[in-house]
């Protein structure tokens, strides 16, 4: 690790849309609807696996106040992913805009688009369809039956890069790794564990649900202002769905109310580009918080195996994974969520024996997709858990036995090659890892020494402390890419327009901190501007942890370059060579003796005077490596043992992310990631019934914590130096998810002995397990 | 349909809307251009689109527009602006409590709505009135830090 | 709701005489926080009740008249010897709704997540119809079936009347819940008198985890008479807690319905018991 003495960066400064957003200015989506727009409704399956037999949509057309009614037999059947993913995408082509069959309860039938929102509804209701109903399948081991009901029949569903897909067998991909050989470390172990775990449905709750319109412009193009999280992507796909070329399209991304992975996906954008298109006139889509809940994405359901051998030194011999992940109605970012459930985990601990299986299928229930910590979250309950078993198998502190064994700075670890995203990975060495301070950093602040066996507990109310080490990725290297264009205006300010996706993370305040760090100016300098597909350069998009370490760079070398600009011209204007200048406080200086311009009379001299140029450039990068952060998570909870209630008292994040750019920003990342953790372990829960309808798509019944539930939280930033990293940053905003589940999992388990293999930890399960003895049969959940 | 006009007023200036009578408070407000009033789960049960009428905070997705016949209202706009913001909203800017900032204008007028009453609100008040509120980007620690730095009981305190 | 037209009266007579001509297609509304939960799109005539002075908490002669119109954070925010409704509004969901629900709007319609009733029945509360004649129910007449039904056209639920608590009375009130602003779970509410040391009179009520709240009738007389403590509450508890048919809701079994209920019952006689001590 080494100090810096950063002006701008590792500063507390104003987030710098803050004020904006705080005085209510208009910034969302919804707040630009033109006051002529026409408002898209969609009709939803009411079955979860069925065909259409017979649509009539010409009541619904001939109402008064409807301009549009789309559905399967009126628009093109393009064949697609609605994941706003790298190209080829990994994820499987099995989507189309409208299609005959349904494949969940809430599948599009037909969207009408009309003067109001009650005219859109009542023509909705104008609709007639007749279905033939199909058996749905509603779990992971039905999707696996033989003879199982086929999800994707059509014949148009392929995978799009070299990757098992067999969608007879509704199986929407597979990757398998080994390292050494599992069954020999299983063998060479004093003592082996072998359990299920089970990660359930979970949904994003951005406050701001999806929302997205379009018109069609003078020059006939479709111009698509949308929440989303992937800009360029959102314009490749629409695109490629509506059969028309990448330039007849430009997507605006405007202020986010919150994605989380949500707005990684192509969810409405097809849709009100078609209805623009068809109308010529501007047309607006907005979800419904049920639909939120129904027809966007969620985080994949996982069933685990978890296979681990250990000797009583501790030294871990075997570590075996199996996924299966439940992809729902298409298989957006099935294969990468399940691979990253291998790759995000299996490096922490060091261990020569590693199996990893990840099969992904499909159901009739709603659609996995990108969702933060990304398969991470769910092999961190398996793993994190099983640590803790084997602990006490072994006779260890479970704190000790993770801190033996976890991966450290100079080390690699053979998954980082053997397991990327839907391909091979890369090679890597660690090369920052403050894991051991985390640790123990953590451990003093949760008060890990009076953690005292379960069994020694008595009373009503028994508390108890669990832990959970974690890692990530920072990226996603070799394929991500990001660019960024910075130019100088007369004022000496400067406008840095960046593909970059700010959904909220303050990723426009952090890569204006890195610009103005590297200029050497101050951050109301900086003019940031993100994202518009006709204005700013490429960027993948916010996603796989990457905005600050990817996007991050190609800031810092853009820049470099404008900075090397600026001393040019200063040094024409000095009368001298660049290298005998510095910049300091937005002037360039001489190093020794007098003289210095500040930006303001380069700026004007090079635009007015003499060799006029612009001062501007623009960086692309993409990153050779991933270095992961690292966090140790501690929880302390109480539970009541006659009702099984479990509350949380305090929650202690550690977490290594290198430098971070602002520091309070990312203690909101980690404090942000925590509670929706929290949330998901104790109370986020998704109710079918069984005919796969959900229940409770409402914040009344889908439980998130508000300010009156907040328990002790603490962060801690243990600061790490990253050399590969934009002044030693590395990721922050995904990690923090991951801890929860299994730490509080741990800490039932030290408060009542019970241990808890399915999410969420719900009361009801709790006491059943004191009535069993400590642990239920396991069960699939949902 | 059946328009007919209510007058209340809105931001401490009197004004005459014409409504439809199931019309919600915030889609009059929204239409009439006070976009900071947020829609997030239109049932009541997210707190984006908070309001204080007749000095309470309020739920505008499920408040009928007529219900606001000669009340007063209060929104997001009327109460501060670059040049003069509200304590509050400098609170949450400066806390790093505003990440998307979807939730911040109902958290700002819930909070108003409390202080306006009991300017040494104490963090058990601070708790039970922001209750409707939710937040999926923070985890409520910062929001918490910027409230409570509001108010005369418990400012200067994180 | 499918409101064509809004009117709203400011006196009660004019508001009866509006909901009279109106019949079914009016629509009587307050705090405006439940129509989210209702199905019913047939179009209808809003009648806004808020105008009409119903509100406020005055204690008579030792009885507590809480006007229909009532917001729950006033009972919230009431402080007055022997008020009691201040706990249960505290469990009310969120405050903007706290502020825009009424007493009249939380009892006339149940839904199982509903508090007041369960706290009414507890406490033994009376509820006035104004009709063309002012009309008294108890409150287990009253919720013995879905309240509005009682309601003719015309007819208007005006005040409730509950007694102010006074010494040698306790009462506690439970909501089971996952986080603060959960739908209950299992409600409990008692009410429970002392004499001599012994347990003089005694009110419970459950709801949430029953299709209707009720009282629990042969836990009431398990403990009349008796001496309260931790054996009494728990015999009580297990003479009456398979009478009613438990509903568990939420993801939650019928069974766990039933066991949170038991334990909560002999919580919250133990609470009431605590203040009735005077502890």
């Amino acid at each position: 690790m080494s100090k810096r003495d950063f002006k701008v960066v590792n500063q507390p400064l104003r987030k710098i849309d803050a004020m904006t957003l705080a005085l209510g200015k208009p910034s969302y989506v919804g707040d630009f609807k033109p006051d002529d727009a026409l408002i898209i409704k969609m009709l939803g399956s009411p079955h979860a696996h069925a065909r259409i037999t017979s649509i009539d949509i010409s009541e619904a057309e001939k109402m008064p106040g409807v301009h549009c009614v789309l559905y399967y037999g009126n628009v093109p059947r393009i064949v697609h992913t609605t994941a706003g993913q790298g190209y080829p995408e990994p994820s499987p082509y099995d989507t189309f805009m409208f299609d005959s069959k349904m494949r969940f309860v809430g599948d599009r039938v037909a969207a009408v688009a009309a003067e109001t929102e009650k005219i859109a509804e009542a023509a909705l209701k104008a609709i007639k369809v007749e279905y033939e109903v199909l058996q749905p399948v509603l779990r992971i081991q039905d999707a696996m039956k033989e003879g199982a009901p086929i999800i994707h029949d059509e014949p148009e569903a392929r995978a799009v890069i070299p990757v098992p897909y067999e969608p007879k067998k509704n199986m929407a991909a597979h990757v398998d790794m080994e390292i050494g050989d599992l069954e020999k470390g299983m063998a060479e172990a004093d003592e082996t564990i072998d359990f299920q775990f089970y990660n359930h449905y979970g949904q994003h709750c951005p406050v701001e649900p999806h929302v997205s319109m379009a018109w069609v412009d003078r020059e006939d193009r479709i111009i698509i202002t949308t929440s989303t999280q992937v800009p360029f992507h959102c314009r490749r796909i629409v695109a490629q769905t509506l059969d028309i070329p990448v330039r007849r399209v430009r997507v605006i991304k405007p202020r986010i109310g919150g994605g989380f992975g949500v707005k990684q996906e192509i969810v409405l954008e097809d849709v009100v580009a078609m209805m623009a298109l068809r109308t010529k006139r501007p047309v607006y889509w907005e979800y419904t918080r049920a639909e939120e809940f129904i027809s966007s994405r969620t985080r994949h359901p996982m069933l685990m195996r978890l296979r681990m051998g250990a000797k009583r030194d501790g030294t871990i011999t075997a570590i075996g994974l199996d996924c299966h992940s439940n992809t729902g109605w298409n298989g957006s970012q099935g294969l990468t969520v399940v691979c990253n459930s291998g790759s995000k985990m299996l490096p922490l601990y060091r261990c020569g024996n590693i199996h990893f299986e990840g099969t992904v299928v499909y159901t009739n229930l709603p659609a996995g997709g990108a969702y933060r910590g990304y398969g991470a979250t769910q092999a961190a309950f398996a793993f994190e858990s099983a640590m803790d078993e084997m602990a006490e198998k072994i006779g260890m502190d479970p704190l000790k036995f993770r801190a033996m064994n976890h991966i450290k700075s100079g080390d690699t670890s053979p998954v980082f090659r053997a397991l990327g995203e839907g391909r091979e990975g890369v090679d890597q060495a660690i090369t920052s890892c403050e894991l051991a301070r985390c640790i123990k950093a953590g451990a003093r602040e949760i008060g890990w020494k009076r953690r005292k066996p379960h069994t020694t507990k008595k009373g009503r109310y028994r508390r108890g402390i669990g832990m959970a080490c974690l890692m990530q990725g920072s990226a996603i290297p070799e394929i991500d890419m990001g660019a960024a264009t910075l130019k100088m205006n007369e004022d000496g300010s400067f406008n840095l327009l960046m593909g970059a996706t700010d959904l909220g993370t303050g990723s426009d305040t952090v890569l204006a901190q890195i610009a103005a760090e590297q200029l050497g100016t101050t951050l109301d300098q900086i003019i940031v501007y993100s994202s518009d597909t006709d204005m700013t350069p490429f960027d993948v998009g916010a996603y796989a942890s990457s905005t600050t370490y990817l996007s991050g760079q190609a800031v810092q070398n853009v820049a470099l370059k404008v900075r090397k600009q600026i001393l040019k011209v200063g040094a024409d204007m000095l009368d001298c060579k660049p290298a005998e200048l510095t910049i300091e406080d937005a002037k360039v200086v001489r190093k020794k003796g007098e003289g210095q311009v500040t930006f303001s009379e380069i700026a004007l001299y090079s635009m007015y005077s003499a060799n006029q140029f612009q001062i501007g450039d623009i960086s692309s990068k993409i990153v050779h490596h991933s270095p992961p952060p690292f966090a140790a998570h501690f929880a302390e909870v109480e539970v009541d043992t006659l009702t099984g209630a479990v509350r949380v008292i305090k929650y202690v994040a550690a977490a290594d992310c290198g430098t971070p750019i602002h520091p309070k920003l990312a203690e909101g990342q980690v404090e942000g990631a925590v509670m929706n953790g929290i949330c998901y372990a104790l109370t986020e829960e998704y109710l079918f019934n069984d005919k796969g309808r959900m229940l409770n798509p409402n914040f009344g019944d889908y439980k998130l914590y508000t300010l009156s539930d907040l328990p002790e939280m603490k962060t801690i930033l243990v600061p790490s130096y990253e050399k590969t990293g934009p002044y030693g940053a590395k990721s922050i905003a995904e990690i923090g998810i991951n801890g929860p589940l299994p730490a509080i999992a741990n800490a039932i388990h030290n408060a009542c002995g019970v241990r808890l293999r399915t999410g969420p930890f719900t009361p009801e399960k709790i006491w059943r397990s004191l009535q069993a003895g400590g642990e239920i049969p396991f069960e699939e959940g949902h | 349909m059946n328009m007919k006009t209510i007058t209340f007023t809105l931001n401490r200036k009197e004004q005459s809307f014409d409504i439809e009578p199931d019309e919600t408070l915030i889609d009059l407000l929204r239409r009439t251009g006070h976009t900071g009033t947020k829609l997030g789960c239109d049932t009541g049960m997210c707190g984006s689109c908070a309001v204080i009428v007749d000095g309470r905070a309020i739920n505008a997705c499920i408040l009928f527009a007529f219900q606001a016949n000669g009340r007063t209202v209060e929104t997001i706009e009327g109460v501060g602006d670059f040049d003069s913001p509200h304590p509050l909203q400098t609170a949450m800017a400066d806390a790093g409590a505003v990440q998307c900032g979807f939730c911040t204008p109902g958290i700002v007028m819930t909070a108003k709505a409390l202080l306006d009453e009991k300017p040494d609100a104490s963090e058990e008040d601070f708790k039970l009135h922001l209750d409707g509120n939710l937040c999926r980007c923070t985890g409520y620690v910062k929001i918490k830090e910027a409230l409570l730095s509001c108010s005369s009981a418990t400012g200067g305190e994180s | 709701m499918n409101y064509v037209d809004f009117k709203s009266p400011t006196q009660l007579d004019e508001a009866r005489t509006l909901l009279k001509e109106l019949g079914e297609s009016a629509s009587p509304v307050a705090g405006s926080t439940l129509h989210v939960f209702l199905k019913d799109e047939s179009p209808k005539v809003a009648v806004d009740i808020l105008r009409l002075g119903l509100n406020g908490i005055r204690l008579v002669d030792g009885v507590y008249h809480i006007g229909a119109t009532t917001t729950v954070t006033d009972m919230l925010n009431h402080r007055q010897h022997g008020w009691v409704l201040d706990r249960v509004a505290e469990a009310f969901v969120t405050q903007p709704i706290r502020n825009m629900a009424t007493m009249g709007g939380s009892v006339v319609r149940v839904f199982p997540w509903s508090d007041l009733p369960v706290a009414l029945l507890a406490l033994n509360a009376e509820l006035v119809i104004t009709g063309d004649a002012e009309r008294v129910m108890s409150a287990p007449e009253f919720f013995a079936t879905q309240p509005f039904h009682h309601l003719q056209a015309g007819d208007l639920l005006t005040s409730v009347r509950i007694p102010a608590l006074v010494e040698g009375q306790g009462f506690a009130y439970h909501k089971e819940r996952r986080t603060t602003t959960d739908f209950s779970r299992c409600t409990i509410a008692a009410w429970l008198a002392l004499d001599d040391g012994k347990i003089a009179d005694v009110r419970i009520a459950v709801g949430a985890a029953v299709p209707m709240p009720r009282r629990m009738d042969a836990v009431e007389d398990a403990l009349k008479g008796a001496r309260p403590g931790p054996a009494a509450f728990e015999k009580a508890m297990q003479a009456g807690i398979d009478a009613p048919r438990w509903k568990g809701l939420h993801g939650i079994s019928d069974e766990y319905a039933r066991h949170l209920a038991s334990v909560h019952i002999v919580d919250v006689l133990t609470k009431a018991h605590e203040e009735a001590k005077g502890a």
